[in-house]
């Protein structure tokens, strides 16, 4: 047993053994720079390796309307996706099968197997939104299809997809330069978030809280088991004012027209319907697997992802006289009955002429028959003797040139006075300004929700409701009970617009509702000289008692009373059909 | 014949039993199947081809080794034909030509070779006793070891090739070979080496790419590299537990219970089992030293120089290319990497180094 490490007789051995001590404290110092000094780093490495976090998305609450039906809601959607990994050897052979079996592009194929080829057992995305047939095909035929899987995945589903895509909108992953923002509030990066729409506005409400697994995997990405999870929250639903029925029917009427329609409970302020044509599909830009059919969405001139009931700025027209008309009777509560002006057709303005729409003139009116038949002499006059100011100030307190207090994103809109465009165009108000602002044209604007607001509230006689989306909400009211009177007593021509014989609007009644209201029709060029209308109708009904105002713009139209008068007709109709059902 | 027994170098057969047992405990380890909460048979199997080995270990140890000297040339020339066997009708894996299957047994004539070459020279240098080695003689030398290393190179093996280089070193060396024949040798070598690229292998190249640039291939040649490194580094003093390795368990080391078990004893052992296993090795191989300085005869000498030199290079290539301080080639840790060929070989340069001790008395 006698061991001793260092005698050696011969001189080589000695050599020999003084290399071996060499070698064996590189190996012990190596090892000790591996196991001791760089442990932290590779035991970080080691983790990485092993453990991978896995978002659990909790469910996105539902979207009803006000009686229950289902606007938005969740199903499983089927994704086919690749890995790259489990590909047979010949890949090329395969690629050229899976081609003609699935009906891909071998370009796409390799496209998508590159997508992963740094990250091992990694699912790559080939198709999103497989339909059933596929599913059934591929799963047929799993064991010739080595590294083709469906996956499934919650989705989000519209079931009134294009009727009630600018108010609901969509919902997606969160976009690059969002992502800082969405952090702040607690969002995951691959979180699905809303991205317009009630879907974005609400989003907080609807989302719920993701839950997650830290889970731990072998080299294949395969599960080996879970370390940690919590459950994730779903998110609430929520019960919308809109009536689904109505806004159905209010999108099939405005379809393959340029418009916009707003129909709101003129009691309570809510919103029955509102609809903006073009549309979108909800469900396609929230999949983001149809791109070409996105692709059309942005690059469309009809521009069907614009929402033009809150964002687009029209004239208002004709619809602007009921505002001239009160603020007249206002400065005249006796005498405003007696007054008369006689319309030849042409209205004389120092050197200008203005011209009434009707060349040969309406004679003798007075102002209730001059609403009835949109006449454009009286109000030229009546808006000259009142000067400008009056009128804005009457269309400021009516809301114009404010937001309304939506839910969703709007326009304020512009009410034009002689301060203004001198701050703006640095040039004096003239007459003929005046003349302009009197019926509806020039440089005003308004968005066709602030027409549905005005409307209102002329329906109920003086308060201004802002709209509400969300059913049990509450609406802001603002009463203007000077003008109560007044109001009332236009009522009386507006229900000559519609009732009457010769009225503009006669389109507009249905004897199940009989309605009051004012047409519209606004000239614009759009340049070469070449004008077009945007024609309005904006009323309520049933004149006793008025429930439900309906507000309906569509451009290019033919006229007020002939284009957009017929539509609202069809949606008290409507209305009347769905209330006799209750 | 008992007597005998008293006088082996127990040192140097305790490490290698302690080693074995070690080595058992981490193939049970590494293939050990965590759903199932059994390990694969290959620690069974070690434990069979044990059973040869101390057979062959008795064998080799009674028979004197003067009389294997004699006929070692045969031995030598048993190892030529294998090698060239294997290149007629050996099984391939992994793009290699290794494996002879004989009856459903599965041997490895590379391993076989390295001791019959370290046989080979032993008869050859042993002629030179009255120290009258001159340059025709090396030349002589360096045939013998060419001939097995071309047929290596054929295969191709590059580890085992790297092998011969050590043990033909060591042994002229230890037999008073002029100095001047070996550094030439060793110069004459590094100089041309850079040739050698042309004549490897493209996985062969990718091997010494990743030696120098581990990051250029993470998920192929590279990939091993890393999870090797990450499993050794990561376990740390006192490693992760048996059984208890990620890397390994998880299934990111590959080749786990054969060319790269070190690093399943890395990760679950540590550095604390790291320097054990380094300790015990530096046992067994300054043991080999000293069997050579106390052979009773040239032979004997150049023999533990060689087997010395053989375990010696195992050890460095092996445990060196855990953490990347050598190239990855297919060499085993001896007694501890799973591989029956590879243990009845490690056992039989055991028994011939305690039947040089054991008769180092007697003339």
């Amino acid at each position: 047993m006698k061991f001793s490490l260092v005698d050696f007789n011969s001189p080589r051995i000695h050599t020999l053994f003084l290399g071996v001590c060499f070698l064996f404290i590189v190996l012990g110092l190596s090892l000790l720079k591996a196991q001791v000094f760089s442990h932290d780093q590779f035991l970080k490495l080691s983790s990485k390796n092993r453990i991978r976090r896995v978002l659990v998305e909790a469910p996105r609450g539902q979207i009803l309307d006000r009686y229950g039906n289902i606007l938005a809601d969740n199903r499983p959607r089927f994704d086919l996706v690749l890995i790259r990994e489990e590909l047979p050897k010949k890949k090329k052979e395969y690629v050229e099968f899976l081609s003609t079996f699935l009906d891909v592009t071998q370009k796409k194929l390799w496209k998508t197997l590159q997508k992963t080829a740094y990250l091992p057992y990694k699912p790559a995305v080939l198709l999103q939104d497989i339909d059933l047939n596929l599913v059934a095909k591929i799963e047929e035929r799993n064991q010739d299809l080595p590294g083709v899987h469906v996956r499934v995945e919650p989705s989000r589903f519209y079931l009134y997809g294009e009727e009630t895509s600018h108010l609901i909108g969509a919902v997606g992953k969160i976009p690059k330069k969002e992502v800082e923002m969405w952090k702040e509030r607690g969002v995951r990066t691959q979180e699905t978030i809303g991205r317009s729409g009630i879907e974005r506005i609400l989003d907080s409400h609807l989302r719920g809280k993701v839950g997650g697994m830290q889970v731990q995997v072998n080299n294949r990405g395969y599960l080996d088991k879970i370390i940690g999870s919590r459950e994730s929250i779903p998110g609430k639903d929520l019960v919308l004012s809109i009536e689904a029925p109505l806004q159905q029917h209010l999108s099939e009427q405005l379809k393959g027209r340029k418009g916009a329609g707003v129909v709101m409970n003129v009691r309570t302020g809510e919103i029955l319907a509102c609809v903006s044509q073009p549309s979108f599909d909800s469900n396609i830009l929230s999949s983001g697997a149809n791109r070409k059919v996105i692709q059309s969405y942005f690059q469309d001139q009809g521009r069907p992802l614009y929402s033009r009931y809150n964002l687009g700025l029209y004239s208002p027209g004709s619809l602007f006289k009921l505002v001239v008309a009160l603020a007249y009777m206002q400065e005249n509560p006796k005498t405003w009955k007696e007054k008369h002006v006689f319309c030849d057709g042409v209205f004389n303005l120092g050197s200008f002429q203005f011209r009434c729409w009707k060349r040969s003139g309406h004679g003798s009116l007075s102002l209730l028959d001059s609403i009835k038949v949109s006449c454009n002499l009286f109000f030229y006059e009546t808006g000259l003797e009142l000067g400008a100011e009056p009128i804005a100030e009457m269309a400021s307190r009516f809301g114009f040139g404010q937001k309304t207090g939506f839910l969703l994103a709007e326009k304020s809109g512009l009410v034009p006075t002689p301060k203004w465009k001198k701050k703006k165009y640095k040039q004096g108000w003239y007459g003929g300004d005046t003349a302009n602002f009197s019926i509806g044209q020039g440089a005003l604007l308004c968005t066709p929700l602030q027409m549905a607001v005005f409307i209102s509230a002329l329906a109920n006689e003086g308060s201004i409701l802002s709209p509400v989306l969300v059913a049990g909400g509450k609406s802001k009211e603002k009463d203007l009970n000077d003008l109560r009177p007044f109001i009332s007593a236009l009522k009386e021509g507006m229900r000559r617009v519609v009732q009457d014989q010769g009225g503009t609007a006669s389109k507009a009644w249905v004897k199940e509702m009989p309605a009051a209201g004012k047409t519209g029709t606004v000239e614009v060029s759009i340049g070469g000289g070449e004008k077009i209308k945007h024609t309005w109708f904006g009323g309520f009904a049933p004149f006793e008692n008025p429930e439900i105002s309906v507000t309906i713009l569509v451009e290019e139209g033919e006229s007020g009373g002939r284009t957009a008068a017929p539509i609202a007709g069809s949606l008290f109709k409507k209305y009347a059909q769905l209330r006799s059902l209750i | 014949m008992f007597n005998r027994f008293k006088q082996m170098d127990h040192v140097v057969n305790l490490s290698v039993i302690l080693l074995i047992t070690i080595g058992v405990l981490f193939i049970y380890s590494a293939a050990f199947d965590k759903s199932e909460g059994i390990s694969k048979l290959y620690y069974q199997r070690q434990l069979i081809w044990l059973g040869v080995g101390m057979g062959v270990f008795m064998l080799l140890f009674s028979w004197d080794y003067k009389q294997l000297v004699r006929i070692s040339y045969f031995i030598y020339g048993l190892g030529v034909l294998f090698l060239i066997l294997v290149l007629f009708i050996g099984s391939k894996k992994l793009g290699a030509q290794r494996w002879l299957s004989v009856g459903g047994f599965v041997f490895q004539p590379s391993e076989f070779s390295k001791i019959s070459l370290i046989l080979g020279l032993t008869a050859y240098l042993s002629r030179f006793s009255d120290g009258s080695f001159r340059f025709r003689d090396f030349l002589g030398a360096l045939i013998l070891m060419g001939v097995p290393m071309l047929l290596i190179l054929k295969q191709p093996d590059l580890g085992t090739a790297l092998i011969y280089l050590p043990i033909f070193l060591a042994m002229l060396y230890t037999a008073q070979v002029p100095l001047k024949y070996l550094v030439g040798l060793t110069s004459l070598g590094l100089l041309i080496s850079p040739l050698f690229w042309f004549v490897l292998k493209e996985y062969q190249k990718n091997r010494l790419l990743v030696f120098i640039d581990p990051g250029r291939d993470p998920l192929g040649a590279g990939y091993n590299l890393i999870q090797s490194k990450i499993a050794v580094g990561s376990g740390g003093f006192w490693g992760k537990g048996w059984l208890q390795g990620t890397q390994n368990q998880l299934n990111f080391l590959p080749e786990r219970h054969t060319d790269f078990v070190f690093s399943v004893i890395g990760e679950e052992g540590g550095y604390f089992g790291s320097l054990i296993i380094l300790f015990l090795f530096f046992l067994i191989i300054v043991g080999a030293l000293n069997i050579s300085d106390k052979a009773q005869d040239l032979s004997g000498r150049v023999m533990a120089a060689g087997i010395a030199a053989f375990f010696m290079a195992h050890v460095f290539i092996n445990i060196g290319m855990t953490i990347g301080i050598m190239p990855i080639t297919g060499l085993p840790l001896p007694f501890v990497s799973y591989g029956g060929t590879s243990l009845v070989a490690m056992l039989v340069a055991v028994a011939l180094l305690q039947n040089i001790y054991s008769r180092r008395y007697y003339f």
